[in-house]
């Protein structure tokens, strides 16, 4: 069963259209990679299946629900966020910055969950050790945890409310490389535990081929390419995916010197 | 936060808390009755009993300085008061419906800003008679725009992260956005803003007093002693107005740099 369908999204923001004829599926447990450069459309495509931003034409499913656009009750919204989450790409900003870390938490816990008080501070601190953060973290506030560990409490937020899918839009991309390795495997270590499906939204190919079994190349908010993550990276059928796969840098690599006029 | 206001800030937050604390304490302080009588000092110089002489008809000038800055403080306190509160809950509801509703408050506060605060109470002291309500209705109308204008801007910018995405994507209402997040995060700027707008109430309050459509005589209002010290001055007796324009000077000038530190840092 798949736990999302879109079919044939299309965005479009004026003159621009950054969406154009999107469709894909993800089933249960699957991670899809959503890959292109900077303005392919693959954050819109994001932001309309979180229904942050409303689909100009085209469908959207989750978990066999369609989510037709227009305003919906505060209920259902809360039962739409347990179907799926985001982890933003900025873990500056994707904190409150008033807000100690174990609040954040125990706040999604409190909208979704009849638990006691001690019960939800318990269940915090399960999710805190879960994304490898301990319990001192929980008192401090965004701007005395490093941006991996905010990362980690954006994580721990989204999972908190148990959701079927969880949107990751390039989510270790501000983070350092060995941190964004760090997070990759706690990524993974996530999906072994729970039934959870992935949508990673990502520029880096080298990220993509750790963290996906299936992948769709957009350019110009089009599908230009999709398969099997391996197969599309080790044999890419399009000269656009060729071209991102050769704009990775690799042991050996050296710019070429532009000629000077 | 003695370290963020830096020196002058301070010295201006010392100055506006020794005022607050003498006119509180001024039924012990003041030396004189300030609504008594007193013909052997009429018009009378500064001596050692009356350190700033009296007024026309006597009255110790001092004792009715220490009076008087409760109505000239406290009715430009209640203007920004009732102003940040108005003016912060149109701006939020702006940022946050976006939109149409957001044109229209915009548009609306545009027009309030663009006629003078001195006017609005003039408006409503027509309606409802010379005297401090009218004065304060008038001027927290005047300075709604004021405060809502730049708490709009932040709140735009401040609705635009993703934290805020987030709490929504978690199914959060928004009211509760808006109350639990929004509001804690532009509490720096809705306070320099409105502390800032307190400098210019203290000056339009006291200008509608000036103009005697605000404090009633008896009661001692600096912006009243302006007024009436003019006559005493024309009479050879300048220590009045003087002293009570520059009390007023003092405050604003106390009042503007607060507001000016505690906008830096926010």
């Amino acid at each position: 069963m798949s736990v999302i369908e879109a079919e044939r999204l299309r965005k479009v923001y004026g003159d621009a259209t950054a969406v154009d004829e999107v469709s894909f599926t993800v089933a249960e447990g699957e991670s899809l990679a959503i890959v292109g450069e900077s303005g392919s459309g693959k954050t819109t495509v994001a932001r309309m299946l979180l229904g942050l931003e409303t689909p100009t034409a085209g469908t959207i499913s989750v978990c066999g629900r369609p989510r037709p656009p227009g305003r919906v009750s505060a209920g259902e919204r809360r039962r739409r966020a347990r179907e799926i989450q985001i982890v933003f790409q900025d873990p500056y900003s994707s904190l409150d910055r008033l807000q100690r870390a174990g609040d954040v938490i125990e706040t999604s816990l409190a909208l979704h969950f009849p638990l006691t008080p001690a019960e939800r501070r318990k269940k915090a601190l399960d999710l805190f050790e879960s994304v490898g953060l301990a319990e001192r973290h929980a008192a401090m506030l965004p701007r005395q945890l490093s941006g991996g560990q905010r990362q980690r409490v954006a994580i721990a937020r989204a999972l908190a409310v148990e959701p079927r899918v969880l949107v990751l839009d390039e989510a270790v991309a501000a983070l350092d490389v060995s941190i964004q390795a760090q997070i990759l495997n706690l990524l993974a270590d996530i999906r072994e535990q729970r039934s959870i499906s992935y949508v990673f939204i990502s520029h880096d190919l080298a990220v993509v081929n750790q963290i996906s079994d299936t992948a769709i190349v957009m350019r110009h908010g089009r599908v230009v390419e999709r398969g099997n993550t391996r197969d599309l990276l080790r044999e890419p059928q399009e000269d656009y995916t060729r071209a991102l796969l050769a704009a990775v840098p690799r042991p050996g690599w050296k710019p070429t010197r532009r000629n000077a006029q | 936060m003695t370290r963020r206001l830096g020196g002058p800030g301070v010295a201006a937050a010392v100055l506006l808390a020794a005022i607050v604390a003498i006119t509180l304490l001024a039924p012990l302080l003041a030396p004189y009755n300030p609504d008594l009588p007193d013909l052997f000092n009429a018009l009378g110089g500064a001596t050692a009993a009356h350190p700033l002489g009296g007024d026309a008809l006597g009255r110790d000038v001092l004792s009715r300085l220490m009076y008087g800055a409760r109505t000239t403080l406290l009715a430009p306190v209640l203007v920004i008061c009732v102003a940040s509160a108005a003016g912060t809950t149109l701006a939020i509801v702006a940022a946050w419906a976006g939109g149409k509703v957001d044109a229209v408050v915009s548009r609306l506060l545009d027009v309030l800003f663009s006629v003078p605060g001195i006017v609005f109470a003039l408006v409503t002291v027509a309606v409802l008679g010379p005297g401090v309500p009218g004065v304060v209705i008038g001027l927290a109308v005047a300075y709604t725009p004021y405060v809502a204008r730049v708490v709009r801007s932040a709140a735009l910018r401040e609705r635009g992260l993703p934290y805020v995405a987030a709490a929504w994507v978690q199914g959060r209402s928004a009211t509760a956005i808006c109350l639990r997040h929004l509001l804690p995060n532009l509490r720096p700027i809705i306070v320099a803003q409105s502390v800032s707008a307190l400098g210019f109430a203290v000056i339009d309050v006291a200008a509608v007093s000036f103009l005697g459509l605000g404090v009633q005589p008896p009661t001692a209002d600096w912006g009243l002693m302006v007024k009436s010290g003019l006559d005493s001055a024309m009479r050879g007796q300048p220590l009045e107005a003087l002293s009570a324009g520059l009390l007023i000077a003092l405050v604003v000038a106390a009042v503007n740099l607060l507001g000016d530190r505690l906008g830096r840092q926010s």
